[in-house]
């Protein structure tokens, strides 16, 4: 059995926590040191110094350095999405199989940085997504053994329960901006490119990988506070034109820790010459109602108000939701982890390659651009 | 149906005059037409109940599957903010449901499902 080191590039309060937690506990796979950029262009140096000391583990802080190293096999990367293009292509470069955070980068020169990379150095590469849900996996068989026929168009919702909804003024309605120089913020991210990534992820894994042909954004809803401070989107919907004609729609956000009963709605709807089928994580589950309280939303955590990370203390953390359980449960995390390790012993390249991963992330892209203009936007972007 | 969706109209409103769920801001809805001829007529419906909610007719709506016989699927958008993503479909379901609305308002959200 082949032993991995795995370096992990990406700070505390970034998906690099859970990522950490998952390589660790994979047996082939063994955590080796953080490490954060030269310089710190990310200006948190000190959250990759405190995830180091959480983990027990060496905080290299030059990257280059740490990539030098012998015993670094894989590299997890979470930085700041300003930095995704250069960070991963670095590791690339340096022979790393990289598992990448979602989504793969915000600008379309850091998703050509990337795929130029990873297919210059043929290492193995990953973006993380939920597709390997078996509710996911039940929607990809049901299409490809036409259950519903021939599938002419499809819907995938993902949105996520957290953060203290109804904060927004009345009356305030969001308008995009085709300028996107920036996506991290403390108390807020931008969760249609967030969180619809696994919407269009779904879409992909069940079409069997259709293209997107074309998209139509909208992100004008607004239910926080803190994204209208940052100006950024908190919900977001697109329309697509993918091969073959097919119609695909598309949820991605966040919209308050009490709006759902459990992590918030994730869906797949289907429609196909001869059925219509819907696949639901929750559909299938125990409710119980009895005299335990109610879920109740946290304090505000001041190092992060929106919920997106484990909490900073435990004052912060949020009581269990409890009246739900799915029949179903596991971690997709650590069955996504697993299957790159598969990948990188097998040598076959990923399906959520950096390839795939970079098409779905430009049509977000897309779908903002096509949201500040009012307007559809033919997919691939123009190249400058 | 009609009755159903008479009466989903009318409770829902009463929770958005309640203001159990803020200002409404986006609607998710997929139901499943009797027949391929009432297509366009059960989306015009649900959009209407959609507008409705919302106070105002959309400032845009892109319909796609005219023709397709099977299904139609509209974005709606609304120049205050809201959207609403209306399917309908023709064909038989299987495991799902006849009507499956989600409405989301900026303090809350609303689900039913038959």
């Amino acid at each position: 059995m082949t032993k991995y080191g795995v370096l992990l590039a990406g700070a505390k309060r970034t998906h690099q926590e859970s990522h950490a937690e998952v390589f660790a506990a994979h047996p082939q796979c063994e955590l080796v040191a953080v490490a954060s950029e030269k310089g710190d262009p990310e200006g948190r140096v000190s959250q990759y110094q405190e995830l180091a000391d959480e983990l027990g583990l060496p905080h290299v802080a030059d990257l280059d350095e740490a990539l030098a190293r012998d015993d670094v096999h894989i590299v997890s990367s979470t930085p700041a999405v300003e930095r995704r293009g250069i960070v991963a292509a670095r590791c690339m470069d340096a022979g790393k199989h990289v598992y990448l955070d979602k989504p793969l980068a915000g600008a379309v020169a850091d998703l050509d940085l990337i795929v130029s990379a990873a297919e210059r150095n043929g290492v193995a590469t990953q973006m993380f997504t939920q597709n390997r849900a078996g509710w996911v996996q039940d929607a990809k068989r049901a299409v490809a053994n036409g259950a519903i026929g021939e599938l002419k168009a499809i819907h995938a919702e993902n949105l996520f329960s957290k953060g203290r909804a109804g904060s927004v003024p009345k009356g305030t309605a969001r308008k995009e901006s085709e300028n996107l120089d920036r996506y991290t913020y403390l108390e807020a991210k931008r969760e249609m490119f967030d969180v619809g990534i696994y919407s269009l992820g779904f879409i992909h894994e069940v079409t069997g990988g259709l293209g997107f042909e074309s998209v139509m954004g909208h992100t004008g809803n607004y239910f926080f506070a803190e994204h209208v401070g940052a100006g950024v989107e908190d919900f977001g919907v697109m329309m697509a034109s993918l091969e073959g004609g097919v119609t695909a729609t598309a949820l991605g956000g966040r919209f308050g820790w009490t709006s759902h009963p459990m992590s918030g709605p994730q869906k797949v709807v289907v429609v196909g010459t001869e059925g219509t089928m819907t696949f639901d994580p929750f559909a299938l589950r125990v409710e119980v109602y009895n005299n335990e309280p109610d879920f109740a939303q946290p304090p505000v955590d001041p190092y992060d108000p929106m919920g997106m990370w484990g909490a900073s203390h435990p004052a912060y953390a949020p009581m269990p939701k409890r009246r739900w359980t799915a029949l179903r449960s596991g971690s997709v995390m650590a069955d996504d982890v697993a299957a790159f390790v598969e990948a990188i012993d097998t040598g076959v390249q990923p399906d959520m390659n950096a390839r795939t991963a970079a098409s779905l992330t430009e049509v977000i892209l897309g779908g903002f651009i096509s949201a500040a203009r009012g307007e559809e936007v033919t997919l691939p972007l123009p190249r400058e | 149906m009609v009755a159903h969706l008479e009466a989903l109209q009318q409770v829902v409103q009463d929770a958005i005059d309640q203001e159990r769920l803020g200002e409404p801001q986006f609607i998710r809805c997929v139901v499943r037409a009797p027949d391929e001829r009432s297509l366009g007529t059960v989306l015009d419906r649900i959009a209407s109940m959609g507008a409705s909610w919302f106070g105002s007719a959309p400032a845009n709506r892109t319909r796609r599957g005219a023709g397709s016989g099977v299904y139609l699927t509209e974005m709606s958008t609304w120049d205050t903010g809201q959207s609403a993503i209306l399917t309908v479909s023709a064909t038989i379901g299987v495991g799902s449901q006849g009507i499956d609305l989600m409405l989301v308002g900026s303090r809350g959200a609303l689900y039913h499902q038959v």
